[in-house]
C-alpha cells in the first residue's frame, strides 16, 4: 500500500513537473518573437500584448512613407531628393558653390528635423497595446508628417525655402522668387482649370459658366505652397477643397438653380481643408496681395522681386 | 479507480496521469498561442502617389465603360440640358439615343476611344434638336473641348515643370506647342493621372517638346516615366472623369 502510494505520489510529483516545464515554455513561446530592447515583460494575461518593434517601425514607415518610390533607404532617398533639388535650382539659376553648400547644409537640417519626427512617432507609438483603435491611431498620428514628406520637405517655411529666400534678397537676383513665383501662379491655373473641367461634366456648365467659375476660383482660391514636387491630385484637390470656402454669393449666380442645388450636394461631401492639410496652401497670397498679410515675411521677399 | 485497476499498476497510473496533463497542456498551450501576440497586418499606406496605373490597356482591347455607361450618358444630358434647352420628348429621345451610342461602344458595334466616340455622341444628340439647338450645341461642344484641351495643356506642363524646373517663357512656349497638336487620348491620360495622384504623362513626340528644352532638361524628360498607351486607339474610358466631375444622384433624377 506504501508502495503504491509512493508510485502515486511519484506519478503526480512528475505531471506537476511537466506541468511547470510546459507552463514556462508555452510562456516563453508567446514572447520569443518580441525584440524590443529593453527587458523580455512578463505579462499576465490581463496585460495588454505589446507590438513588436519592427511591426511597428514598418507600419510607421508604411503609412508615412509609402512605397513611393523610396525602397529600404527612406533617408538616402531623401537625401538624393534634396541634391536633385539643387542640381534644379543651379540649372535654372547661375548658384555659386557657396550658395549650394548653404542650401545643402538647411536641406540636410530640414531632413533629419523630420527623420527625427519619425522615430519619435516610432517610439511612441512601441509603447501602446495593438488593438484597432490603436493601429487607427498610428494612421491619425503619422497623416501630419505624411502630409508634409507629400507636400515637400522644403517648402518655404522650411530651413531650406529661408535660406533661399534670403538669397533671393541679398545673395541672388531677385529672379528666385520671381521664379517660383511664376511657377506657383502657373500650377494653381492648372489647378484651377482642372476644377473647372470636372464641375463642368458633373454640373454641365456652359462654356460662359465656366469662364465665370474660373475667374471665381482663381481670385479666392490660393496656390499649394510649396518649393518642391507636390502630387497632381493635391493641386487639384486643394482648390476643389478650397471652393467650401468661397461665399455662397459669389457662386449661386453663376449656376441656375438645379445646378446649385447638385454642387451644394457635391461641396458637402467634398474634402475639407484639413487641419494638416491648410499649411499648404500659400499664406504669402502671391496671387493677389492681401493687406492682412503684409507682415508675412515671405510676401515681402516676393515684393521686393517684383520691385 | 480500482476498478480499472490502476492502483495494482501505479507506474502505469502515473505515466496516465503524465499523459493526461501533458494532453491538457498541450491543447491550452495550443489555444493560447491562437491568442498570442501576432500584430494585425501594417495599414497598407497608399499615397497618392502611388495609385493605380495610368491606362495601359492595349488597343485590342474594348473600351472600359462598364458600370460607368451610365455616367457617360448622364453627363451628356446634363450638358445638352443647360446649353440647348430642350423639351422634355426632345431629352427622353436624346437620352435613349446617347444609351444607344455607348451600348455600340460597349459591344465593339459603334467608335469606343478617345478620338471618336465624343464626336459620334454629339452627332447623335443633334439629330434630335432642332437646327437653332444644334448651332448652340455644336459651338459648346467646340468650346468644351478647347477647355479640356486648355486645362489638360497646363497640368502637363505643371508636371512637367516640376521635374524639368522650366522658366515662364518656356512653359508658354511648351504651351503653344501642345495647344496646337493635342490629342484627345492625352486628355485621358493627363485626367487619369491627376485623378490617381500619378505624374506619368503621354509619350509626346520630341518635336513638340525637344527644341524648347536645354540639353540637361531634355536627357530628364527622356527619362521620365510616361504612359504606354496608343494615342490613336485608346479606349474612351469613364474613370477620367472621378469622384470630382460625377453627377450627383439628384440631378441625374431631374
Amino acid at each position: 500500500m506504501t508502495g503504491h502510494k509512493t508510485c502515486e505520489r511519484r506519478g503526480w510529483l512528475f505531471a506537476a513537473t511537466l506541468l511547470a516545464i510546459v507552463s514556462a515554455s508555452s510562456n516563453v513561446r508567446a514572447w520569443d518573437d518580441d525584440d524590443l530592447s529593453e527587458p523580455k515583460v512578463k505579462a499576465s494575461r490581463n496585460e495588454t500584448p505589446r507590438l513588436r518593434a519592427q511591426d511597428v517601425d514598418r507600419a510607421v514607415e508604411n503609412v508615412i512613407f509609402g512605397d513611393n518610390g523610396l525602397g529600404s533607404s527612406h533617408e538616402q532617398k531623401l537625401r538624393e531628393r534634396l541634391r536633385a533639388r539643387i542640381q534644379q535650382l543651379s540649372r535654372s539659376h547661375s548658384v555659386s558653390n557657396e550658395q549650394e553648400g548653404k542650401l545643402l547644409l538647411a536641406g540636410e537640417g530640414d531632413l533629419r528635423r523630420f527623420l527625427d519626427r519619425v522615430e519619435e512617432l516610432k517610439g511612441r507609438i512601441r509603447s501602446v497595446s495593438r488593438d484597432q483603435i490603436e493601429w487607427n491611431r498610428i494612421l491619425r498620428d503619422a497623416q501630419p508628417l505624411q502630409t508634409q514628406l507629400r507636400a515637400g520637405l522644403f517648402d518655404r517655411n522650411s530651413l531650406f525655402g529661408k535660406t533661399l529666400a534670403k538669397m533671393g534678397g541679398s545673395e541672388q537676383p531677385a529672379s528666385f522668387v520671381r521664379t517660383e513665383t511664376d511657377r506657383s501662379r502657373f500650377q494653381h491655373r492648372a489647378a484651377v482649370n482642372m476644377t473647372v473641367l470636372r464641375l463642368s461634366t458633373a454640373l454641365g456648365l456652359s462654356d460662359e459658366q465656366r469662364t465665370r467659375l474660373k475667374a471665381v476660383l482663381l481670385e479666392e482660391t490660393r496656390p499649394v505652397r510649396s518649393l518642391s514636387v507636390v502630387p497632381t491630385d493635391l493641386y487639384s484637390n486643394s482648390v476643389y477643397a478650397q471652393l467650401r470656402l468661397v461665399s455662397e454669393a459669389k457662386l449661386k449666380t453663376l449656376f441656375e438653380p438645379w445646378q446649385w442645388q447638385a454642387l451644394r450636394i457635391k461641396l458637402a461631401s467634398a474634402p475639407k481643408p484639413r487641419e494638416d492639410a491648410r499649411g499648404l496652401i500659400e499664406e504669402a497670397a502671391t496671387i493677389r496681395e492681401r493687406p492682412a498679410l503684409r507682415r508675412i515675411g515671405m510676401r515681402r521677399a516676393v515684393l521686393r522681386a517684383s520691385r | 479507480v480500482k476498478r480499472i485497476g490502476i492502483h495494482r499498476r501505479p507506474d502505469r497510473k502515473a505515466r496516465w496521469c503524465a499523459l493526461c496533463v501533458f494532453a491538457a497542456l498541450t491543447l491550452s498551450t495550443g489555444l493560447h498561442g491562437a491568442e498570442s501576440p501576432e500584430p494585425p497586418p501594417p495599414p497598407e499606406a497608399q499615397l497618392p502617389g502611388q495609385a493605380a496605373s495610368t491606362d495601359r490597356k492595349p488597343d485590342n482591347q474594348p473600351a472600359r465603360f462598364k458600370g460607368d455607361a451610365e455616367t457617360l450618358v448622364q453627363v451628356e444630358c446634363l450638358f445638352v440640358k443647360k446649353v440647348s434647352a430642350p423639351t422634355a420628348e426632345q431629352m427622353r429621345a436624346i437620352e435613349a439615343e446617347l444609351k444607344a451610342c455607348v451600348r455600340d461602344a460597349e459591344t465593339g458595334a459603334g467608335p469606343s476611344t478617345c478620338n471618336l466616340l465624343p464626336s459620334r455622341m454629339a452627332e447623335r444628340v443633334a439629330k434630335h434638336l432642332s437646327n437653332e439647338q444644334v448651332g448652340r450645341y455644336r459651338a459648346e461642344v467646340k468650346k468644351r473641348m478647347l477647355q479640356e484641351c486648355e486645362a489638360c495643356v497646363d497640368t502637363a506642363i505643371a508636371l512637367l515643370d516640376q521635374k524639368l524646373d522650366l522658366s515662364d517663357s518656356q512653359r508658354n512656349s511648351l504651351a503653344g506647342s501642345f495647344t496646337a497638336n493635342w490629342k484627345p487620348a492625352w486628355s485621358q491620360i493627363i485626367e487619369l493621372a491627376v485623378q490617381n495622384g500619378q505624374d506619368a504623362l503621354p509619350n509626346f513626340p520630341d518635336h513638340l517638346i525637344a527644341p524648347y528644352l536645354k540639353t540637361e532638361q531634355l536627357r530628364v524628360w527622356r527619362r521620365m516615366p510616361k504612359s504606354r498607351s496608343v494615342d490613336d486607339d485608346l479606349p474612351y474610358n469613364v474613370e477620367r472623369i472621378g469622384p470630382t466631375g460625377t453627377p450627383v444622384e439628384s440631378i441625374k433624377n431631374q
